[in-house]
């Protein structure tokens, strides 16, 4: 990304930015071995020290809004550059590389900056490095080490620039709808130009482009990707608790859905034919409907405020390629609560209600299969997860209304979408394809997702023809094998820590009460009853020990919600040299594990591999 | 393995320790390296050829044996290294019988802790609880072992049991054996239906048939059980690396399916209605080994599914179709949902892998392979079950029995490929979908009668009926004639160390092919890999 800036804006000031910038980078790389680059790179850090400290300052913070902070440090930075015209433009382009083509490692970067420098030496510069032109690169490689400490021990010295600290609460800003970039517009409006343009050309395309997925799997690991990996770095200060709405997730609606499924499970139970002989009062669904809308207008309303006030977080969860189906889960929810609502509240539901309820699942629906179908990054054999699921699971909630309702065409349409794309979910998690990165490699709560969608299905096949038939029987019993299958292997649950987003996996458990007490209002004997009794039971077990434990998390604990990691990632890198450079020692035992697990495809350690072979074939050129 | 080459010696004597010596190694190993089996060869100080021995513990865990192996009092001079040799080409012949021990239910470890038991420590302790048996990683299978049936061992690797003399008959027992009842009862029940379907009555084919090839195949299912039972009891380890074996596994649904075809061939003179908690009963462990079975694909682990998916899993599938076909028929009505119910949704998942043909399929066999028949028998049967449960050969049996037709004569015109294979037994169960195909063109054709449909009904009963009868001669054949129906069983023998890991991924370019899948020519690659490199030894 940096690399494209540097080939387009060819310029001997741009040639050192450059150089500065790689400096950094290899930095670790150049202990190692006689790294041509560093070397070049000292020639060109003489004669503009300034100029350098300024670059390797912002390179290092690598924040957005930081860099405007820092302005008062280098008050015209515009001044520092004159000497040769193009710097400026470049200066800037460095130290906010974003650009969403992330797929090209350090490797390759390292390998076109030796051939961007050769261009740079024929075009850029004519009238001081005539001779450079006639040269081969090598020739400069003898003149004296360079003094990276100097330069780098500046550059270091900037970044704990005591007016740094001045800036912190101003860290957020980055993420805020309201502070940043709209404010500067509204001022720029306004007509008072009180920040240099070009910054702001070179702020635009950092935040209105979306982070590249590839990123997040990059810098995130855990099932729900949620996790930062070691080597990498976030955006937003680590050590400090956030603003609560920053560490608000959307996974908050799995609230919702546990709630308002318990709804409609009390619902059934009460009205049910085959559970009338547990007497059970219509009292609980309709205090558990209340409990449930208030839930979901509390949820949906701070959600708004966030949506509001930190867009860019939404913005960053709704490219997270796990986080983006639980955007499903606010609709869902809805959904759920006009299933359960009470007889007593409301006898029967205005049928255009369903069609605004599922407009919004026809969009993101849209969007969604549409990225499974079309390629790019977000392809199904990558980013499978039982959460997808909850994409999925949509199309057979809205069938069941619709079909309660007494729709006809609607809910066969969405049963059918459903369908098909259950289908090809449903076969991608099974096969576990060693593509899949966010696919959790042991067993995890998500998993519990199997469950819904089958046992919502049959309930909807049910719905729509009528009766409990042979089609509602085959998808009940695929969740009750499912459900069995997981139930089994339930220690494999134990000793994942606490999120949430649990919540949203309770539902499926609800779900498949619900579909049990059908089912055993159609086949009425004593083992349905107890079936469905048991899978009750569960349910509201799981539920209330989930609703204990987010109590004590909220209270107690006070981390309920944790600092959202998974918003904050960095767009950049960090320190991707050291991958490749295994690879290259490549004849060491050491590795020998690595890159046999690989072929194995015992696991998901592809990008080292990956990264390392970009170089090798970028040697090749 | 981070110790260079600064100490030769040390280094290979650790190499040796590392292959994991089973008990019997480790009592030779207190004296002195005398009763050491394998041959070495003294040339190169080939640590690889150190390990073959009798290495049966099945965790490689090569740092832990190698300091082991340092603190049981290895000599630390190179020069002891050709003394043992000798002494081992000496003394090797003395313990050949019990190199089977290892596998043995009852002669090794457990005699041994008997003696214990009874105050008798004549062995060191410390051996004793290093062969505590793990499950031999899957991994292993795939490094070890090749062919469509993983039967086959790779070049590089050793096995565990002497691969020079025929092996005791139980050890060679495998357990597709089944298959070959598998084979008979359904032809029991594919002439039961010729003789009782409305539309193969021009025929006037005789229920004796029937009553003789039930009989038959009750008579096998009871004799290849009875071995079968008879390996579980002296050969427990054999049995469990048959279950941890990828393919074999699939083959644990044999028995019940065969069961699941006795109950559903039955001839109707003999029982004229069965009773139903035998259906449960039968399909008690079905269901078990399929939670097991699916779980694996679905948690992850080794044994997903992008990895050992091979035809040989319709196996695994099959029994739930087959289970509704008998529960239908004998008048059950959500049992049999159920199971269809499962087995469609994962015959689906199955289907799709095996179709798609994924490059990390290690064990799915480059070409065509009998093996590939069990493609037809999932629909087939499928679509009897649904027939049965629907009560009738409606439009959803009528899909799955198309289905099984067109899978049918597509691997029926490729004949030419499935020749020139090695004959194995488990060759009995890639007949029975062909037979149930038949069986199911009856039932097809009771629903449309017509010529083509009875002349495909008994085109097809009479292609699986020559099948089963070529298969049966080739099966007497290689019994008495050649002596050779049960050759070694390689596959239950790996060794649970990997020969030369560090030569696998020599180049670059290789790996690159790999990564981009663009061929499946791993083993090719793995094997032009093996080119042992000193430098690489000694890191």
């Amino acid at each position: 990304m940096v690399l494209m800036h540097i080939s387009f804006h060819i310029s001997p000031g741009l040639i050192r930015l450059g150089l500065v910038f790689f400096q950094k980078i290899f930095q670790g790389a150049m202990d190692h071995g006689e790294n041509p680059v560093s070397i070049e790179l000292q020639e060109y850090a003489e004669p503009v020290p300034q100029l350098l400290k300024l670059i390797s300052s912002n390179e290092v913070a690598g924040f957005d809004s930081i860099m405007e902070g820092e302005t008062p440090v280098f008050p015209n930075p515009t001044n520092s550059s004159q000497p040769n015209g193009h710097q400026r433009k470049i200066s800037i382009s460095i130290s906010m590389p974003s650009s969403p083509t992330g797929a090209t490692s350090a490797g390759t970067k390292n390998v076109l900056f030796v051939q961007d420098n050769a261009k740079g030496f024929k075009n850029g510069v004519p009238e001081s490095c005539v001779g450079s032109k006639a040269k081969p690169k090598g020739v400069k490689f003898l003149s004296q080490p360079m003094p990276k400490g100097s330069v780098f021990g500046e550059g270091a010295n900037m970044n704990q620039n005591p007016n740094v600290k001045k800036f912190k609460d101003k860290r957020f800003d980055s993420f805020k709808t309201w502070s940043g970039k709209l404010e500067r517009q509204l001022t720029n409006l306004r007509g008072r130009q009180q920040e240099s343009e070009s910054e702001d050309d070179s702020v635009r395309p950092s935040e209105n482009e979306a982070l590249p997925v590839d990123r997040y799997f990059d810098a995130l690991e855990g099932p729900e990707l949620e996790t930062l990996r070691a080597s990498e770095e976030i955006v937003l200060p680590d050590d400090k608790t956030w603003p609560f709405l920053l560490r608000y997730p959307i996974s908050s609606f799995g609230i919702c859905l546990g709630v308002s499924s318990q709804a409609i499970m009390w619902k059934t139970l009460a009205t049910a034919t085959s559970t009338n002989f547990l007497h059970i009062s219509l009292t609980v669904n309709l205090i558990l409907w209340w409990i449930s809308v208030a839930l979901v207008g509390i949820v949906a309303s701070i959600y708004l405020t966030k949506v509001v006030l930190y867009f860019e977080a939404v913005r960053r969860e709704y490219y997270h390629p796990i986080r983006v189906n639980f955007f499903f889960a606010p609709w869902i929810s809805l959904l759920f609560l006009a299933i359960g609502v009470p007889p007593s509240v409301a006898s029967s539901l205005p049928v255009a209600l369903w069609y605004v309820l599922m407009t919004p699942f026809l969009c993101l629906e849209l969007k969604i299969y549409g990225q499974w179908m079309s390629g790019g990054q977000r392809r199904l054999s990558k980013v499978a997860n039982p959460s997808n699921h909850l994409s999925v699971v949509g199309n057979f909630v809205g069938a069941l209304l619709g079909a309660s309702m007494g729709l006809k065409e609607g809910p066969i349409f969405f049963f059918a979408v459903g369908l098909a794309h259950y289908t090809v979910l449903f076969v991608t998690l099974y096969q576990r394809l060693p593509t899949n990165e966010t696919l959790p490699k042991e067993l995890h709560p998500v998993f519990f997702l199997f469950v819904a969608a089958p046992s919502v299905a049959s309930m909807a096949w049910a719905n729509i023809q009528g009766s409990f038939d042979y089609g509602s029987r085959i998808a009940y019993f695929i969740a009750l094998f499912l459900y069995f299958s997981l139930a089994v292997r339930i220690n494999f649950f134990r000793g994942f820590k606490f999120s949430l987003a649990w919540w949203a996996y309770t539902f499926p458990m609800t779900g498949a009460a619900i579909a049990t007490m059908r089912y055993s209002s159609a086949v009425t004997n004593v083992v349905t009853q107890t079936l469905s009794v048991i899978l009750s039971v569960v349910a509201t077990l799981t539920v209330t020990a989930l609703l204990v434990t987010t109590i004590l998390h909220a209270f107690v604990q006070r981390d309920l919600f944790p600092n959202d990691i998974a918003i904050a990632i960095s767009d950049r890198k960090p320190k991707s040299h050291r991958r490749w450079f295994n690879l290259i020692r490549h004849g060491s035992s050491e590795h020998n594990a690595d890159i046999d697990t690989f072929l194995k495809f015992a696991n998901g350690d592809t990008k080292d591999i990956e990264a390392g072979l970009k170089i090798s074939s970028a040697e090749a050129k | 393995m981070d110790h260079n080459g600064e100490l030769p010696a040390s280094v290979e004597v650790k190499e040796c320790h590392a292959s994991g010596f089973d008990s019997i190694c480790v009592e030779n190993e207190t004296n002195n390296f005398s009763n050491q089996i394998k041959v070495w060869q003294p040339s190169n100080g080939d640590e690889m050829k150190l390990c073959i021995s009798m290495p049966s513990s099945p965790t490689n865990h090569c740092h832990v044996d190698e300091a082991k192996g340092l603190e049981n009092g290895v000599p630390d001079s190179s020069a002891n290294i050709k003394n043992i040799n000798q002494q081992l080409h000496l003394n090797h012949q003395k313990l050949k019988d019990k190199r089977f021990d290892s596998f043995k239910t009852w002669s090794g470890r457990l005699e041994r802790q008997l003696s214990n038991l009874r105050g008798k420590p004549q062995e060191i302790e410390s051996d004793s609880e290093n062969i505590e048996p793990l499950p031999l990683p899957v991994d292993r299978y795939f490094d070890a072992l090749e062919g469509p049936e993983l039967e086959t061992l790779r070049a590089s690797e050793e096995i565990v049991l002497p691969d020079n003399k025929t092996w005791p008959f139980l050890l060679r027992y495998p357990i597709s054996a089944f298959g070959i009842c598998l084979g008979v009862s359904s032809q029991a029940i594919m002439w039961k239906t010729l003789a009782t379907s409305p539309s193969t009555k021009f025929l006037h084919i005789n229920l004796i048939i029937n009553h003789i090839l039930w009989w038959i195949s009750v008579a096998l299912v009871a004799i290849v059980a009875s071995i079968y039972l008879l390996k579980v009891i002296l050969y427990f380890e054999a049995v469990r690396r048959e279950y941890y074996h990828p393919i074999r596994v699939n083959f644990f649904f044999a028995p019940w399916i065969a069961l699941l075809f006795l109950a559903l061939g039955v001839p109707p003179s003999l029982v004229s209605k069965l009773p139903v908690p035998l259906w449960y009963v039968l399909m008690t462990p079905i269901f078990c080994l399929e939670i097991k079975i699916y779980g694996q694909w679905m948690s992850g682990g080794q044994r997903r599914l992008s990895k050992v998916a091979n035809p040989s899993n319709h196996l695994s599938i099959v029994g739930n179709f087959v289970g509704a076909l008998l529960g239908a028929s004998m008048g059950l009505k959500e049992g049999p949902i159920f199971f269809f119910a499962v087995g469609l949704a994962h015959y689906v998942v199955l289907f799709v892998t095996l179709y798609q043909r994924l490059p990390t399929n290690d064990t799915l066999p480059k070409d065509l392979h009998p093996v590939f028949f069990l493609f037809v028998a999932a629909p087939s049967v499928a679509s009897m079950a649904w027939a049965t449960i629907q009560g009738s050969f409606d439009n959803g049996a009528r899909i799955a029995y198309f289905i099984a037709l067109f899978l049918y004569f597509s691997l029926a015109v490729r004949v030419n490929f499935f020749r020139g294979f090695k004959f194995s037994l488990a060759w009995w169960a890639y007949t029975f979908p062909m037979t149930g195909a038949a069986t199911a063109a009856m039932r097809y054709s009771s629903e449309v009668t017509n010529i083509e449909t009875q002349t495909l009904c008994v085109t097809l009963s009479i292609v699986a009926t020559l099948t089963v009868t070529a298969l049966l001669v080739t099966t007497i054949l290689h019994a008495f004639v050649l002596r050779d129906l049960f050759p070694n069983d390689i596959a239950i023998a790996i060794s649970d160390r990997k020969p030369k890991p560090h030569k696998k991924w020599f180049n670059l370019t290789d790996i690159e092919t790999f990564l981009k899948f663009a061929s499946s020519d791993n083993k090719d690659i793995e094997a032009a890999l093996k080119i042992p490199t000193p430098e690489a030894t000694s890191v």
